[in-house]
């Protein structure tokens, strides 16, 4: 079951895990890289990271949903499955669906900030700065729906930047690639506040939620078990217990992943201010920058064992 | 402060400690009917923006917390979880004055 559930995000969480392994190598190169735009790079990719992670968060909360509704039915012998049994919460919910949306406008904006700053040809320019401008005004309308509000990124911003990547030309010159980022980084900042301000507020609302699904699950469990322990052999006993004993731990755990998931939120508003502080001083390596692109990686880390811990050996 | 939400989440925590301790046919139909009823409130008051400045509001609140302390104290004696099932029953009722859902809740 929950193998299925992952393939929603295996892809993408392929792609994040192998982009991963080359964080440690730009984070490495950072004192005296090749390129000046390197640390962009490594930023982007533990930002995409950890925006991957937040989007399993809600992925999860659907699932154990649909997952719980599932153990309801099956409890109480006069229910009969029915089509909401397999809706999960997002769906059907359309403010909900909104904030995964605004999640992965946000991991494709860190996707995009990063191959702008290692594109080595011009259609590769291309292609980055399209996936940049689709994010943003993703980010900018999936945030006016749910919000009513401005994300703080506006059309004029976007011909601004569209003109500074223009600049950059068919010969990639570092000195314009680098006004480009800068001017990037300057006019999305905003939208990357006002989106990662919204999600660290609200994702660990869903980590109550989730832990409740969960809890609920197990809680069916063991009266099942109670109905059927006279008529089980020990050693069915014992397997019976040792699968109530994980699905305990994975409602035990699952609220620390949500809190974790608001954190990295945060850290994504937090790391991009920093970033955003550097290059208003023109300034692309600063001491805090290294420090934040740092505490993302070791934190994206963190978040993605998390994870596999929560549903291992399902 | 308070929320709707975390308090739901503990009434909804003690029902299934309750749905443990008792094996009274009856008496789990109805936790696990109000269970259901308990996570449809709490979708909603996930979706819903809630005024938490209403009179109705802090209503709710003090409901369910008196559900969940009857919960807790049925657990030690199971002899009071038909009162904390109506206990619950009233909470669920104010909770869905707020929230509206119009579901059909126990008698």
């Amino acid at each position: 079951m929950k193998r299925k559930f992952m393939k929603a995000s295996e892809q993408r969480y392929v792609t994040t895990c192998l982009k991963a392994f080359t964080i440690i190598i730009c984070v490495a190169v950072l004192f005296g890289c090749a390129r000046p735009t390197t640390h962009i790079s490594a930023f982007s990719m533990a930002s995409e990271d950890l925006a991957a992670q937040a989007i399993r968060g809600y992925e999860l909360l659907n699932e154990t949903t649909v997952q719980r509704k599932i153990a309801e039915v099956a409890a109480d012998p006069e229910l009969l499955p029915d089509e909401n049994t397999f809706v999960g919460l997002l769906e059907g919910k359309e403010s909900l669906a909104i904030r995964m949306m605004a999640l992965d406008y946000l991991r494709a904006y860190s996707a995009a900030l990063g191959d702008l700053s290692t594109a080595d040809v011009r259609p590769d320019i291309d292609k980055a700065s399209k996936d940049l401008y689709g994010a943003l005004i993703g980010l900018r309308d999936t945030f006016k729906k749910e919000t009513g509000k401005d994300v703080g990124i506006g059309n004029e911003d976007l011909a601004i930047i569209a003109t500074a990547v223009d600049a950059i030309g068919t010969v990639i010159a570092e000195a314009k690639r680098r006004r480009a980022i800068k001017t990037i980084v300057i006019k999305a900042d905003p939208a990357v506040q006002n989106v990662s301000k919204l999600l660290r507020d609200e994702i660990p609302i869903f980590g109550e939620f989730v832990k409740g699904n969960l809890s609920t699950i197990e809680t069916e469990m063991i009266k099942s078990y109670q109905r059927r322990a006279n008529k089980l052999t020990f050693d069915h006993r014992v397997k019976y217990i040792q699968r109530i004993r994980k699905q305990h731990h994975i409602a035990r755990d699952s609220e620390d992943f949500f809190k974790d998931l608001g954190t990295a939120a945060d850290m994504l508003g937090r790391s991009h201010a920093a970033l955003r502080a550097a290059v208003e001083k023109n300034k692309f390596t600063t001491p805090e920058l290294i420090e934040q692109i740092g505490e993302l990686v070791d934190f994206a880390k963190s978040l993605r064992e998390f994870y596999k811990d929560l549903l291992e050996g399902e | 402060m308070e929320t709707l939400r975390g308090n739901i989440s503990d009434t909804v925590n003690e029902l299934n400690k309750l749905l443990l301790k008792t094996t009274d046919p009856e008496e789990e139909g109805k936790i696990r009917k109000l269970r259901r009823i308990y996570f449809s409130l709490w979708e909603e008051v996930i979706k819903q923006e809630i005024d938490s400045r209403t009179h109705e509001f802090k209503e709710a609140i003090d409901s369910l917390k008196v559900a969940h302390d009857a919960a807790v104290q049925a657990k030690e004696d199971i002899e009071k979880i038909a009162e904390a099932i109506n206990r619950a029953v009233s909470a669920a009722k104010a909770v869905d004055r707020i929230v509206k859902l119009g579901i059909d809740l126990l008698a």
